[in-house]
């Protein structure tokens, strides 16, 4: 379809849209009359295919399913909970063990000068980030 | 306030009976959508079930930005067109098969009548059948557009279409429903 026939077919959409929202009689040109009994096919509405009650229905499976996610939610952090502390519990003997050996494995340097370091390490970090802005 | 706003804020605040009440302004709405676009009633039904349920769990996320409609119709619009890509079928015509077709203008029958065209149940129903047949995207357009009486940035809001592309769509779907009628009324005469 060229644009010439493009612009022609568009007017006489247009015009039969216009048409049917004056409800002009019919009888002027057949193409705008072919159009507005499409129109009239395309104003016609699907047939109901949903229940009277559907809004209550749904309504009504909103709140459940709102409900049941919180509850569902109460009993996953429930037993994440139990689990965390069960975990702690049987797991206390093998930490205790674990940080032990941890601190055995740390050179005996004193606290003070490890406080020192990472205090110059943090400052550095500090200064470099400033720099790096500027 | 506008009622909008009054009925997301008493569906937010639980207030009784509200949802059910967003849910009664909205159905026809977006069962006209889904249907027109997966054309199945079960799925069609379930669909408009999930709609509304999700449109319940994400009301917060709603920013008045555009009418409520609007933002429903966008949420239909994308479960419709999952279930769509879902079940494998197609969304748009593969190709457009009536870009180099005789334009339908040139194509006129003698004594066409319009009333006597209307009230033929035969003609009426061979044009919900050629509805019916196009591709699920124009189907939806149409229907937003003259059944809904949404209008074309509405439209182009919903299904995130540029306007130009929705209008093109609006255009070739109606000159394609003629074509058919066209046919028809050459075949009778």
């Amino acid at each position: 379809m060229n644009t010439r026939d493009r612009e022609l077919e568009e007017r006489l959409q247009a015009e039969a849209e216009a048409a049917e929202r004056q409800q002009l009689p019919a009888g002027g040109n057949p193409v705008v009359d072919e159009y507005r009994l499409v129109l009239r096919a395309l104003r016609q509405p699907p047939f109901d295919g949903l229940p009277m009650d559907f809004a209550a229905r749904v309504a009504r499976r909103a709140i459940y399913a709102e409900e049941r996610g919180s509850i569902e939610d109460w009993i996953i952090t429930g037993l994440m909970l139990g689990l965390a502390i069960g975990a702690m519990y049987f797991l206390q003997p093998l930490a205790v063990h674990i940080v032990a050996a941890f601190h055995v494995s740390l050179p005996s340097v004193p606290w003070p000068l490890l406080f020192a370091a990472a205090l110059a390490v943090a400052g550095a970090w500090a200064v470099e980030q400033g720099l790096a802005k500027k | 306030m506008s009622e909008d706003e009054e009925l997301v804020k008493a569906v937010l605040a639980r207030a009784p009976g509200a949802f059910e009440r967003l849910v009664a302004r909205h159905q026809k709405l977006v069962w006209h959508m889904v249907y027109r676009m997966v054309q199945h009633p079960e799925d069609a039904r379930e669909l408009c079930q999930d709609v509304f349920l999700r449109v319940h769990e994400r009301l917060d996320q709603y920013r008045f930005e555009s009418s409520l409609s609007t933002w429903i119709g966008r949420v239909a619009f994308s479960i419709a067109g999952r279930h769509l890509e879902k079940k494998k079928l197609p969304m748009h015509e593969a190709r457009e098969q009536d870009e180099d077709a005789e334009p339908a203008w040139q194509q006129v029958s003698d004594g066409f009548d319009l009333e006597a065209a209307c009230a033929d149940h035969e003609t009426m129903q061979l044009l919900q059948q050629a509805i019916e047949k196009l591709p699920a995207l124009q189907r939806t357009l149409v229907t937003l557009y003259h059944l809904d009486e949404l209008g074309v940035s509405e439209i182009a809001n919903i299904t995130e279409l540029p306007e130009g592309t929705v209008k093109n769509y609006l255009f070739r779907a109606r000159a394609k429903l003629r074509a058919t009628l066209e046919a028809k009324l050459g075949v009778a005469a």
